[in-house]
């Protein structure tokens, strides 16, 4: 519309490009600030895009030609012979391209050669013959279908054959579990007193016969897929001696499956146990079986137990019902009861190595795997005729087959319920069909989404910082233009036709801005997305493929333009707002006229405010939590400064509503909504400008500071100036500081909650630079390992005998469980007076009485009832920090009793999570112990080789050994990754605030040629007039910097306080860091005014008092 | 310094001195071989069509603008073969200087604004606000020492400005045009200020106006036109105090 409007109006057009092109530099800025917010839109498009598909190629190169699956939580097996079925399926073949088999398991894999060790691979089985459809391998540009795989060979993927340096031809021993399948039991009570005959004169043995009445019979339920029925029998009290009993085991059709006679009572605290198992292929009989007690037993002897029969449980829904059950009915299954499975060792040839090409091929984050012929699989495994994964294929290629999922799926499923017809095999009976590719296609495009929301999200502060930019330029423009302007209005031009001059000359920045802004942030995007690749570790994030999408560049171009026209507009209704006669005369505008629409426009913002105020005490919403006042404070300062002076009102109110905005900082509890992710980061930015009114309102103050800085010698002369100047000019130092702030604000924020998740590598390493575990308990590393020369290169280690509990109930502090992050487990170090002596843990909290973290280590090592812990035992259950401090006492349940320990001291490093107790306390408790041994490397850079060559060196002790930095670096790899995005955005933001600086200065030293000539008269030399708006620039600088900062500690500080405390991550500023970017901001600003100002400064007196804009 | 100068010496000397501004094509002659005396205890009026270059006389004598040919002697030292900054140091013990448009900063108090000469050439915070609030009585604005410019009237913001030229004590003073924004009542009480001034501290002033009730206050009166000096011619011929 504004264009057609335009050629009705050719005249403004005419008159705005003349503007435009009068004012070469001030054009470039303000289409340089219009850029940056196209730019930043574009650009986080683009990366999204190109995100989703990273995401997508990965999910594609998983699959290859796989687009549904069928199997089972956990990978449980199932007979082959469902493959047959389904491939023979009439419907089913005609729907599809293929369906195959395959096993899929975990491995340890050692390379023999190398001696280095993988306690993680997967391991797939697969027939070469049959697989020849889903594709060949891959590597490097040869391919190749496994037909020529012999029983021992094994093919590597390239990630197992790089951490295992493993090549063509080496020995490869793989280590694994024999799959079990998963059981759970339905337990039932039994208890009951038999029915004996008591002799005169004590008790004498009675025989069978004898026994008064029915044997004594108990009856239960099997259900049809019970694979195992347990019975536990227990005497109470024990019979006497010699008094034996029986127990029997009756299937529903009366054979006794299992019996206990006599004998079993010769100790007599030994329970019966019965049990009767059937393979899982052959389930028990199902009905009413008979547990049968006789025998000659004392009288009133009671007895207690149960019955447990166990059912193959494949469904994870059906295991979750019965688990529940089962803690309702006996308060739970102690898991540690289930013994390790046996485990199985071949010795494999690396026959090949691989980089994809067949599916599946579970390559994504760090996926490690290997393929093996399907029936060296099987034999290894003990499930010769099993498979425990089916692939469908659609019809199609490895992208477009999963188009066809929403056909082909529905017909899987109803074919594979078909199948199960007749069958009685728990596992079959229980196979799903997964839609899996589809699936994970839609979730890329969604992660491509939310990281594009989130990119524009966090750009947006630079956005409303350029806004900012344009709406400053804009009014600058307008104050230089005031004269011109206010003929034009003499004459007769209507406000609105000033608004509209003003508007024109706008969209002429707006159109070439917005172009070229979407193409800058193409180049953007590409900077991004290469940077990311560089930066991240590609074995845990795909590399991103710059992808361009014209949907995202058509959105970002309409978005910069529609931002543009809307600021320039408002800018334009600003800038149009001048007095006349004061504008001729080139006066200060009047104060502002107290008219009817302003008037309304107070009356509608203090009602709002009261509306929302109320809203938000009656509906608790945080939204209006936040607004409402925030609307409420501002009507207020409308109406009071109407009868007190804006110098008073304002910084008042402005305090007020920053005091109560802190306060919701810590009162109201952010809601994890999608609207309390905006109106968050918007209650930042309002508390920034809070400050930043309150300081320019605040004369009184800032002047008495300006005061201050005139006894300094040499500012002597220019503080009063330098200080007085921004005050002068309100709204520009207003526009200019809150710009800086808020960018100040942001990055520093990111900075600070950065380096929250940004581990000090120094700190958690605690001076160790390799960790090393082994499931087994030894003291030393002499005379183990092959080669002793491997600790030439270590200038001291440590071993830490440790136990390590999955569950939360081995340790609590103060009888209450501590913060939880992720699965609850506890670990317990023990410490030898070595390691108390020479580790570099630092201790954030430390008990009185212990004058260094030595002192405290020291004790610990050699006291009984003494422990230091990691970070996470100084929170409580809700992960509250601080909530446990040196003092307190930690509970430890061992050995059927509960040890106390007083907290002496809480280490900084949540690296090795767990409690550090003296090594003879850990013995005396847990008898078989894990070991973490610690290196101190003499030269740290060497690490990554060092860790392989003492894994290597150690292989018997089961050694699996890593650099503690990259460790460290990779549980932090996606913040990492996210941040390193996020400063590069930001930096953006900082260009706006930089050029904005120097538009201002520019404009300021424009504006004031004739004062500085007069102050050259009186007697200022150059540098008198260079400090003067070096240091005012310096103090909006300062201020800026000041006010960001302290802003972004308050709210880093309340986010960490609400939600990333929970992470048991202590709260630090990264004062290094908020220093170099304060320095930074520094010098760049100092470097973009400082051509103004010598200019400034070079004007011969006279021109400068003769100067007339 | 008051009263410094040399009973009928001659404390500005201008030989053959031009100004020309080059811009390029356009060269203008602003000043074209000008040759003047100031007097010491003088008040000296320069008068002459606009643009005929008597501000940039001003400007010349008073080293605030270079000179394309000729000498500037004041008090005997050739102003033009200082460095900047020396002349400036040189200007601000010596000179003070009044402009029409006043050129007090506007963010400053009328105090803070006379403190300014003071401040930059190296008096203390305490002795600055003294002198300057001692000027401010001299001009007879006690009472509007907080005030800002805005808060002020012509003939305030005038003296004002007046208060900041005697602030430093100088027995010179470079008026351009001082009464040209103000109406003739005020303008009287400004000349009769400088006046006072001029007898009371022995001040050497040269007054550029347009105004022939000013010129005619003063002692000499030099006339311009097209960067020359037409005239020079006495108006009193003896003042009181010369006798
Ligand atoms: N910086 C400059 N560049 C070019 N020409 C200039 C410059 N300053 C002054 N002039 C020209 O020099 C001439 C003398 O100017 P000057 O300001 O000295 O005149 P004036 O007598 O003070 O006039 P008025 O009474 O209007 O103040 C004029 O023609 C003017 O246009
Ligand atoms: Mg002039």
């Amino acid at each position: 519309m504004p264009l057609l409007l335009g050629l009705r109006r050719r005249i403004f057009v005419r008159m705005a490009a003349r503007n435009v092109l009068r004012r070469k530099r001030q054009s470039l800025m303000i289409a340089a600030g219009l850029m940056v917010g196209t730019a930043i839109v574009a650009s986080a498009e683009v990366a999204g895009d190109s995100m989703g598909y990273a995401i997508r190629r990965a999910t594609l190169d998983a699959f290859e030609l796989i687009d549904e699956t069928v199997f089972l939580d956990g990978y449980a097996y199932y007979p082959e012979s469902v493959e047959a079925k389904l491939a023979d399926d009439a419907v089913l073949r005609s729907a599809t391209d293929a369906i195959g088999s395959n096993i899929i398991w975990d491995a340890a894999v050692t390379d023999s050669r190398t001696g280095l060790y993988e306690p993680s691979v997967r391991l797939v089985g697969f027939d070469p013959e049959k697989d020849k459809i889903w594709g060949d391998f891959r590597h490097g540009g040869r391919s190749f279908d496994g037909t020529a795989l012999g029983p021992n060979d094994a093919v590597l993927n390239d990630k197992v054959a790089q951490k295992l340096d493993a090549r063509v031809g080496d020995t490869i021993v793989v280590n694994t579990t024999l799959p079990q399948d998963p059981l759970i039991p339905t337990v039932q009570n039994i208890t009951g007193v038999l029915n004996v005959t008591v002799q005169p004169g004590g008790v004498i043995p009675t025989l069978l016969q004898d026994v008064v009445g029915d044997p004594y019979l108990i009856r239960f339920q099997v259900g049809e897929s019970a694979v195992r029925v347990n019975v536990f029998v227990l005497w109470q009290p024990a019979p006497p001696a010699r008094q034996d009993l029986d127990a029997e085991l009756l299937d529903p059709t009366g054979r006794v499956v299992a019996s206990n006679r006599n004998g079993t009572l010769n100790a007599p605290d030994i329970p019966v146990l019965l049990f009767h198992n059937q393979s899982i292929a052959k389930p028990l009989q199902p009905g009413t079986w008979t547990l049968r007690i006789t025998g000659e037993a004392a009288a009133r002897t009671a007895f207690e137990g149960n019955i447990g029969t166990f059912y193959a449980v494949y469904s994870l829904a059906e295991l979750e019902k019965r688990a529940a059950l089962l803690e309702r009915q006996f308060g739970g299954v102690d898991t540690s009861a289930f013994t390790e499975p046996p485990r199985r060792t071949i010795e494999l040839r690396v026959a090949e190595i691989t980089s994809g090409g067949k599916g599946p091929n579970f390559q994504l984050p760090n996926q490690l795997s290997m393929y093996l012929r399907m029936d060296t699989t099987q034999k290894l495994l003990e499930r010769e005729g099993q498979i425990n994964f089916l692939k469908v294929s659609n019809p199609g290629g490895k992208e477009d087959g999963a188009d066809r999922t929403d056909e082909v799926y529905p017909i899987l499923w109803e074919r594979l319920n078909a199948t199960k017809e007749g069958e009685t095999h728990p596992a079959i009976l229980a196979l799903r069909a997964n839609n899996d590719k589809q699936y994970w296609l839609a979730e890329a495009d969604r992660y491509g989404e939310l990281f594009g929301v989130f990119l524009t999200f966090v750009g947006s502060f630079s956005i409303i910082a350029g806004l900012l930019l344009i709406v400053n330029i804009f009014t600058m423009l307008a104050e230089e233009r005031k004269v011109e302007l206010a003929m034009a209005r003499a004459v007769g031009l209507k406000r609105n036709h000033l608004v509209q001059l003003f508007t024109f000359e706008g969209i002429m920045y707006a159109l070439p801005a917005a172009f070229i802004g979407t193409f800058f942030g193409l180049g953007l995007a590409w900077v991004l997305v290469t940077g990311f690749n560089r930066l991240s570790d590609p074995s845990t994030f795909p590399p991103i493929s710059f992808r361009l999408e014209t949907d995202g560049l058509v959105f970002a171009f309409s978005v910069g333009i529609l931002l543009t026209v809307a600021t320039v507009y408002l800018g334009a209704r600003r800038a149009s707002r001048l007095n006349i006669v004061s504008a001729i005369r080139s006066l200060d505008d009047p104060p502002h006229l107290r008219g009817l629409r302003s008037l309304v426009g107070t009356a509608l913002i203090t009602a709002a405010g009261v509306v929302g105020t109320l809203f938000a005490l009656a509906t608790n919403s945080f939204t209006w939590q936040l607004l409402g006042p925030t609307a409420l404070a501002i009507g207020l300062a409308l109406i009071l400064r109407r009868f007190i002076s804006k110098n008073t009102t304002y910084p008042l109110v402005s305090l007020g509503l920053f005091a109560y905005l802190v306060a919701t900082l810590f009162a109201i509890e952010d809601p994890q909504t999608r609207e309390a992710d905006v109106i968050g980061p918007i209650r930042s930015v309002v508390m920034t400008l809070c400050v930043v009114v309150f300081v320019v309102y605040s004369e009184r103050f800032t002047r008495l500071l300006g005061r201050l800085a005139s006894y300094l010698r040499p500012l002597r002369p220019v503080a009063l100036v330098a200080i007085s100047y921004p005050l002068h000019k309100k709204f520009r130092t207003g526009m200019t500081l809150a710009m800086f702030s808020v960018i100040l604000l942001v990055v520093m924020l990111f900075s600070i909650i950065g380096a929250l998740f940004f581990p000090d590598v120094e700190k958690e390493s605690g001076g160790y630079h390799v960790e090393a575990v082994s499931g087994l308990s030894f003291a030393t590393l002499e005379g183990r390992g092959g080669d002793p020369r491997v600790l030439d290169g270590v200038e001291r280690y440590d071993v830490l005998p440790n136990f390590v509990r999955f569950g939360a109930d081995l340790v609590t502090v103060e009888n209450e469980t501590t913060g939880q992050f992720g699965p609850p487990q506890n670990t317990i170090f023990g410490m030898g007076p070595d390691f108390a002596e020479h580790n570099g843990f630092t201790l954030v909290r430390r008990l009185a009485g212990y004058a260094t973290d030595r002192d405290a280590y020291r004790a610990v090592a050699s006291s009984a009832d003494l422990a230091i812990v990691s970070y996470e035992y100084s929170t409580d259950r809700d992960g509250r920090d601080g909530a446990h401090v040196p003092g307190d006492y930690l509970q430890l349940r061992a050995k059927g009793s509960v040890k106390e320990f007083q907290i002496v001291g809480v280490m900084e490093q949540y690296h090795f999570r767990g409690v550090f107790l003296a090594e003879p306390v850990v013995h005396g408790l847990f008898p078989n112990t894990d070991s973490l041994v610690l290196f101190r490397l003499k030269d740290p850079a060497d690490d990554e080789a060092m860790a392989k060559r003492i894994e290597a060196n150690y292989k018997d002790l089961g050694l699996d050994a890593n650099s503690i930095r990259t460790r460290v670096l990779e549980e932090n790899e996606s913040f990492r990754q996210i941040f390193t995005l996020i400063r590069v955005f930001l930096s953006l933001g900082l260009i706006v605030g930089i050029l904005s600086l120097g538009i201002v200065t520019a404009r300021s030293v424009i504006e004031r040629r004739q004062e500085i000539g007069m102050m050259r008269a009186v007697g200022y030399l150059r540098r008198h007039i260079r400090r003067t708006f070096l240091l005012e620039m310096l103090t909006v600088v300062t201020l800026g910097i000041l006010i960001g900062t302290a802003v972004a500690i308050l709210v880093s500080y309340a986010i960490w306080y609400g939600q990333v405390r929970e992470l048991r991550i202590p709260f630090s500023i990264p004062w290094a860091e908020l220093l170099t970017i304060a320095g930074i901001a520094y010098v760049v600003t100092t470097l973009s005014t400082l051509s103004p100002i010598f200019r400034a400064a070079r004007t011969p007196p006279a021109d400068a008092l003769r100067y007339i804009e | 310094m008051a009263g410094a100068a040399d009973v009928n010496g001659v404390v500005v000397e201008a030989k053959d001195v031009a100004k020309v501004y080059d811009q390029g094509k356009l060269k203008v002659n602003a000043l074209d071989g000008v040759s003047l005396e100031v007097r010491a205890g003088e008040m000296l009026a320069v008068m002459g069509p606009s643009g005929c270059g008597k501000t940039t006389l001003l400007n010349c004598l008073s080293g605030l603008d270079e000179i394309t040919r000729g000498e500037v002697l004041v008090r005997g030292r050739n102003l033009h073969h200082m460095k900047d900054d020396e002349r400036t140091t040189f200007r601000a013990r010596s000179m003070g200087f009044i402009f029409q448009s006043f050129n007090l900063l506007p963010v400053l108090s009328a105090v803070e604004n006379v403190e300014l000469p003071l401040l930059v050439s190296g008096h203390s915070i305490r002795a600055a606000r003294k002198a300057a609030e001692a000027a401010l009585t001299e001009v007879g604005l006690n009472h509007r020492l907080n005030h800002k410019p805005k808060e002020l009237s012509g003939g305030e913001q005038q003296r004002t400005a007046i208060a900041r030229s005697i602030v430093n004590n100088p027995d010179l003073i470079w008026a351009d045009e001082p009464t040209g924004n103000l109406d003739s009542n005020t303008s009287k009480e400004i000349v009769d200020l400088l006046k006072r001034l001029n007898k009371e501290r022995h001040q050497t002033q040269v007054i550029v106006t347009h105004s022939e009730e000013v010129a005619k206050e003063c002692d000499r009166l030099v006339r311009m036109r097209n960067g020359r000096i037409e005239s020079v011619q006495a108006i009193r011929l003896l003042r009181g105090r010369h006798v």
